[in-house]
């Protein structure tokens, strides 16, 4: 070789993320062309919407990113406990305030504690019996819901003012949700790129056997990935109940579907292997544009869904197309 | 017992829990409202067994080649939705749209195979376009079932009800498609060895389409019995389903992998789940209930199979 | 045979195979007419792999041509399927049951396309099949597969090719491997009676004293070419070795050693660390056990005992699957799971995948992150949680030339690079993680020469440094880089040699020695008639580690790709 490694690797750029392309590039450019696009039928550039839907795209963006983590272990792990968790940390915590201020730290740490304690679970049902990660987290989420309703889930709980209050305070439509999810995100980027965990994780999903035999503790990961989505639902859903001034039933219905969406809009394979934290989070922007986009055209909410339901499975087909079948 | 019939053929451990769980629920269900042994009884139970025992037979069929399928549910409520309303005003219309429901199966299984796509993302895009359908025919709960539709749940057979031999047909007919059937053997191939398959000549990309149609099928049976037994059409009564047919044909004893699956399991299993919902509701249970039953004996039906894995590797080694 | 001969089933002419500039066959002629047995032996390398992929269209070969009967096969249309239009039924190592299904469901599946026949007919055709090839073996064709141990399943598998409806050549690869002596004498037996019909069959193995008595004719090949043809009831075994394991053209120093001149006892048997120590050096002796491994049984090991030092590069010869990835596996396990026996190794273990594809490589990752995850438990590169990548750029730096890695940059896909690239960046994972002792599973296989070289002298460098290197090479002529080889045969080993005793021609010779296992194991496959017909699952008894338990996952080799791209 007449050029030597040491000018060869100056050159090339250390890449910060698994892939040398950036992956967020498309999934940004959507939502800002998404945004001008609502501005452009609402007639007005307004901030303000933008703002709107990254606060609300910013819960999803928290779970989705723990979805993420769980997909991208490979064979066929997903995380379909999610929007139990979320509800049973909402329902924790706020039975834990009793709707007063006083408890809330110690309230907001139960319900984190009972995020962590369903990913506990979840890992244990997969490494142990060694169940589907899909039934396994079903059978969780079931047993959510379970708890849910022994906590007097038939109604609404409410929760502690302060709470609210803090999750409500918005500038411009944006509320102190998303800079405390920014810190998570850069959190767990620094952790997926920085550190052996991440490159245990990144080698996982792409072959089991391979990672085993380069000394990967498989399963200690494996449950590591559900507790972190665990503990993301929980923190969403504690945040979240107080931004909408209740914990009931059902408020984290779409939340399961919302999480998948992100990842694949962000270009992320499902497959495992890979992961794109801004990727996935421009993934829940877009989205949520498009939803805005929809509404602001007067479509019924059934035009949305179909909406939101081709562009996943055409981004799929193509970033699945791009990597080649495997 | 006339529960046998449904019993044929199956072998496997998990499709005797599942007749075990059913019979135990049945008898349960019978303790509590004697009134549920008459013919009428049965027939209110049973009706709303057939949208799950068709929907879970439909989940069946996609696992059984090793696929997963999010969107059942709404594809069972939009199926619901046409036959509420078209299928009533204009019968051929409906009926063309029900076959291209079909079609849209193949196309998704299609999908999956051509392009190498999973299973879970295609079927999660589709249930929001069939949710997104159904919305838009029929925004809120309304529309009309067909008489001739209506007929079929409430008409009065011999001896039994109606229903009972629906879902006794629905699982022979479902056995044998996996096990008698020609080309069955093909499915099961497909779930377990595909490079065996293809090396036998068989093409992987017809046997897919062809799970795919027939659970499309089931499908659109199952909703069509939606139709029959709520009489009316709303796409958000299904949502629920598709987690719930998981739950079934876990405890009906498939595989998720491996292509075994047991047909007369799944039905058994689906009867009994509907029968406990049955009961939790005459019981006076709030409906939020089902769901947390559901994952109790979701977790309790796992369980046992997994211990009694356990046990006969250690008795095996003895 | 200059062209084929009209009577030939089968006849193929001056077939070459290249892969890159590695010349895989070179020139092979080979023929059979029908009723007749061809017995096909050759060490490993020689190429009979290949060859049997070229006749079964899975591969088309470099150049050459090949017939059937008078039909010329046309290589760009030809593929499995049309092997089996043409009555060509090829009995993998690797097996193509469902298991989900009776074994008369697997007749159903594969001869489905031809016609479609009842349950009652397939059922007794697949118990004629089984009754004919493997009489009184009672497996039930209503039997679950999974249900059966490994070897019914291989009676199975073979039975059922027997089936098809117009076989005229039935090739069989490595088919008794699985067997117990009774079912290969069943086999045999059979063969014998169906060739009578016109059947011809080509039989594949290591297993000398089955191919000879049986075979009408051997062909021996080696390097590529067919290096001997003759009558196979009239050739004497210590003959065969010969012409199998001849002069080796890279080593003229070595040639086949008469027996005499042998320094240790050729008797098989367990080689334990006293009476290796009797071998080595003095100076081997003050040197420390880093692995050591008494008595050791699991999976197809019986009783294997062997040392590795500081400092010393191990060699593990001898055929394929003769139990040499089972004791690598062992040991990076350090002998967890080992039904008997004793594994130890002082230090951290780095292993090296002989499945580039399927063990080795991260294919979406690049050359610097392959070699990363072998870094990363360093305590230098990991700092409070936190990668510090100018370490790893360094060690990335230092491999990449050390191993002369060809790539435009470090930066670039694994998958982009040769085979020998690739290997080589799977050694510098490996050496990046600066482990005590390193495994090498066949790290030379499907490399071209240059990467050899490299790899020979990157593994002496590692030596020089203190590891202990355990290397398992089908590269029967190339372990002079080692300090010991042990050579197994059928799960034991049947001979070490060290020094200047490390010839090709004498580890060929101990890779064809008889283990002290020729008693067959007993009752390898011993169903019984269940209540409905069905076999019942063995009971897998602890203490004999050569069965296999039902549901255990049949433990074959891999049938990996030669080449080195």
């Amino acid at each position: 070789m007449t050029v030597s490694a040491t000018e060869l690797l100056s050159r090339a750029k250390r890449p910060q993320v698994d892939l040398s392309r950036a992956r967020w590039a498309f999934p940004l450019g959507a939502t800002v062309l998404l945004w001008f696009v609502a501005s452009g039928i609402s007639g007005h550039l307004s901030l303000d919407l933008l703002l709107d839907n990254v606060t609300l795209a910013s819960f999803v963006g928290l779970v989705a990113v723990g979805q993420m983590v769980v997909v991208a272990t490979g064979d066929g792990a997903f995380d379909l406990s999610i929007p139990y968790v979320m509800t049973l940390a909402a329902f924790v915590s706020a039975a834990v305030c009793n709707g007063q201020d006083g408890n809330l730290p110690f309230a907001i740490l139960a319900g984190l504690a009972a995020g962590l304690g369903a990913g506990l679970l979840n890992g244990a049902l997969v490494t142990g019996p060694g169940l589907p990660p899909i039934v396994a987290t079903l059978a969780t989420g079931y047993i959510a819901y379970t708890a849910i309703l022994l906590m007097g889930g038939g109604a609404q709980l409410a929760v502690a003012p302060a709470l609210t209050n803090f999750a409500q305070q918005s500038w411009h439509g944006l509320t102190l949700a998303v800079p405390a999810a920014v810190v998570i995100w850069v959190l767990i980027a620094v952790v997926r790129g920085e550190t052996r965990y991440g490159v245990y994780l990144h080698a996982m999903g792409q072959n089991r056997t391979a990672a085993a035999l380069a000394a990967v503790p498989v399963k200690a990961m494996v449950v590591s990935t559900f507790l972190l989505s665990g503990l993301l639902a929980a923190i969403a859903g504690v945040f979240l109940s107080g931004y909408v001034g209740g914990a009931f039933p059902d408020m984290a219905d779409p939340y399961l579907i919302a999480s998948v969406a992100a990842i694949v809009v962000g270009g992320t394979s499902v497959r495992g292997g890979e992961s794109a934290i801004a990727a996935t989070l421009f993934g829940a922007t877009t989205m949520e544009l498009l939803t805005a986009v929809l509404e602001l055209s007067g479509a019924g909410a059934g035009v949305q869904d179909i909406a939101e339901g081709t562009v996943i499975i055409v981004v799929v087909i193509a970033v699945t197309g791009r990597s080649g079948a495997r | 017992m006339l529960r046998q019939g449904k019993r044929s053929g199956a072998r496997s451990s998990g499709a005797w829990t599942a007749a075990l769980l059913l019979v135990a629920i049945a008898a349960t269900t019978v303790i509590l409202q004697p009134n549920s042994a008459s013919s009428n009884g049965a027939e209110l139970l049973l009706g709303p067994a057939l949208p799950l025992v068709f929907a879970s037979l439909a989940q069946m069929l996609i696992i059984l080649v090793g696929d997963f399928d999010l969107s059942v549910g709404y594809a069972v409520g939009l199926v619901n939705v046409i036959s509420a309303t078209l299928l009533a005003t204009d019968v051929w219309l409906g009926v063309l749209v029900l076959c291209a429901m079909v079609l849209a199966y193949v196309g998704m299984g299609a999908i999956v195979e051509i392009f190498r796509v999973p299973a879970i993302v295609v079927t999660l895009g589709a249930s929001f376009i069939w949710l997104g359908i159904g919305l838009t025919v029929q925004p809120v709960p309304g529309g009309t079932a067909p008489n001739w539709l209506l007929q079929v749940t409430s008409a009065s057979w011999p001896v039994l009800p109606e229903t009972f031999y629906i879902v006794v047909a629905g699982a022979f007919f479902s056995w044998w498609l996996v096990k008698r059937w020609r080309y069955g053997i093909v499915l099961r191939g497909l779930g377990n060895n595909r490079s065996a398959l293809v090396s036998s000549g068989w093409s992987v990309l017809r046997a897919r389409l062809y799970a795919y149609a027939l659970a499309g099928a089931m499908v659109v049976i199952a909703g069509m019995f939606t139709t029959s037994v709520t009489t009316s059409a709303d796409i958000n009564a299904s949502a629920t389903l598709t987690l719930t047919t998981f739950a079934v044909v876990v405890i009906g004893g498939c595989r998720f992998q491996g292509g075994l699956v047991e047909p007369p399991g799944v039905v058994a299993a689906a009867v009994a789940i509907s029968l406990l919902a049955s009961t939790l509701t005459f019981l006076n249970v709030a409906p939020a209930w089902d769901t947390a039953v559901e994952g109790l004996v979701l977790v309790a039906a796992v369980s046992t199979k997994w211990v009694a894995e356990q046990v006969r590797a250690r008795v095996g080694s003895r | 045979m200059s062209e084929p001969s009209t009577r030939a089933v089968l006849s193929m002419a001056g077939i070459v195979k290249l892969y890159g500039t590695n010349k895989v066959l070179s020139g092979v002629d080979f023929s059979i007419v029908p009723g007749e047995i061809v017995g096909l032996v050759g060490a490993n390398g020689a190429g009979k792999t290949t060859l049997l992929r070229i006749l079964s269209g899975i591969i088309p070969p470099s150049g050459g041509t090949m017939a059937f009967g008078t039909q010329n096969v046309t290589f760009g249309a030809y593929n499995p399927m049309e092997a089996w239009k043409h009555g060509v039924a090829m009995v993998h190592q690797g097996l193509s049951l469902c298991t989900n299904m009776a074994v008369w469901e697997n007749w159903s599946l594969r001869y489905g396309r031809v016609a479609w026949k009842k349950k009652r007919t397939r059922v007794a055709e697949a118990e004629q099949a089984l009754e004919r090839t493997f009489p009184a073996s009672n497996i039930s064709p209503l039997a679950s597969v999974a249900e059966l141990s490994l070897a019914q399943r291989q009676m199975v598998e073979i039975a059922r090719a027997t089936s098809h409806p117009w076989l005229k050549l039935l090739v069989l690869d490595e088919p008794t491997s699985a067997l117990s002596g009774e079912s290969s004498i069943k086999l045999r037996n059979w063969l014998k009676q169906v060739v009578t019909r016109d059947v011809s069959a080509i039989y594949v193995t290591h297993k000398l004293d089955e191919i000879l008595g049986l075979a009408d004719r051997l062909v021996v090949l080696r390097n590529g070419a067919v290096c001997w043809t003759g009558d196979g009831h009239h050739v004497s075994r210590s003959q065969l070795v010969e012409e199998l394991g001849g002069r080796v053209l890279d080593n003229p120093a070595t040639g086949p050693l008469p027996e005499s001149q042998a320094q240790r006892p050729t008797s098989p048997g367990v080689v334990g660390p006293t009476s290796g120590s009797a071998m080595d050096d003095k100076s081997h002796g003050e040197k420390s056990v880093v692995v050591g491994v008494e008595g050791l049984c699991a999976k197809t090991l019986r009783d294997v005992s062997l040392v590795a030092r500081a400092g010393e590069i191990i060699g593990l010869a001898g055929l394929e699957g003769a139990g040499q990835r089972d004791l690598l596996q062992a040991v990076l396990k350090r002998g967890r799971g080992a039904a008997r026996g004793r594994v130890s190794v002082t230090g951290s273990i780095a292993y090296v995948a002989g499945d580039r594809d399927g063990e080795g490589t991260f294919a979406l990752w690049d050359i610097y992150r392959n070699i990363l995850i072998g870094a990363i438990r360093l305590k230098r590169v990991v700092r409070a949680s936190l990668i510090r990548w100018r370490h790893v750029d360094a060690l990335v730096e230092r491999w990449f030339a050390a191993l002369d890695i060809t790539a435009d940059n470090p930066k670039v896909n694994i998958r982009a690079l040769s085979g020998g690239n690739q290997q080589k960046v799977l050694l510098a994972r490996a050496f990046a993680s600066e482990s005590r002792v390193l495994l090498l599973d066949d790290p030379t296989r499907g490399v071209d020469v240059g990467t050899k070289a490299a790899v020979y002298a990157a593994l002496e460098d590692q030596r020089a440094s203190g590891r202990t290197i355990i290397v398992y090479s089908t590269e029967d002529a190339e372990f002079h880089y080692c300090d010991r080889v042990y050579v197994f045969a059928e799960g034991c080993i049947s001979g070490e040699l060290a020094g200047a005793d490390i010839s090709g021609s004498e580890i060929i010779r101990l890779s064809y020695e008889h283990g002290p296992t020729t008693a067959e194991p007993p009752t390898n496959e011993r169903p019984a008639r269940g209540a409905h017909g069905r076999t019942v699952g063995r009971l897998r008894r602890i203490s004999d580690p050569t069965k296999t338990s039902p549901g255990q996952e049949p433990s074959r080799r891999n049938y990996r790709h030669y080449e080195p791209h």
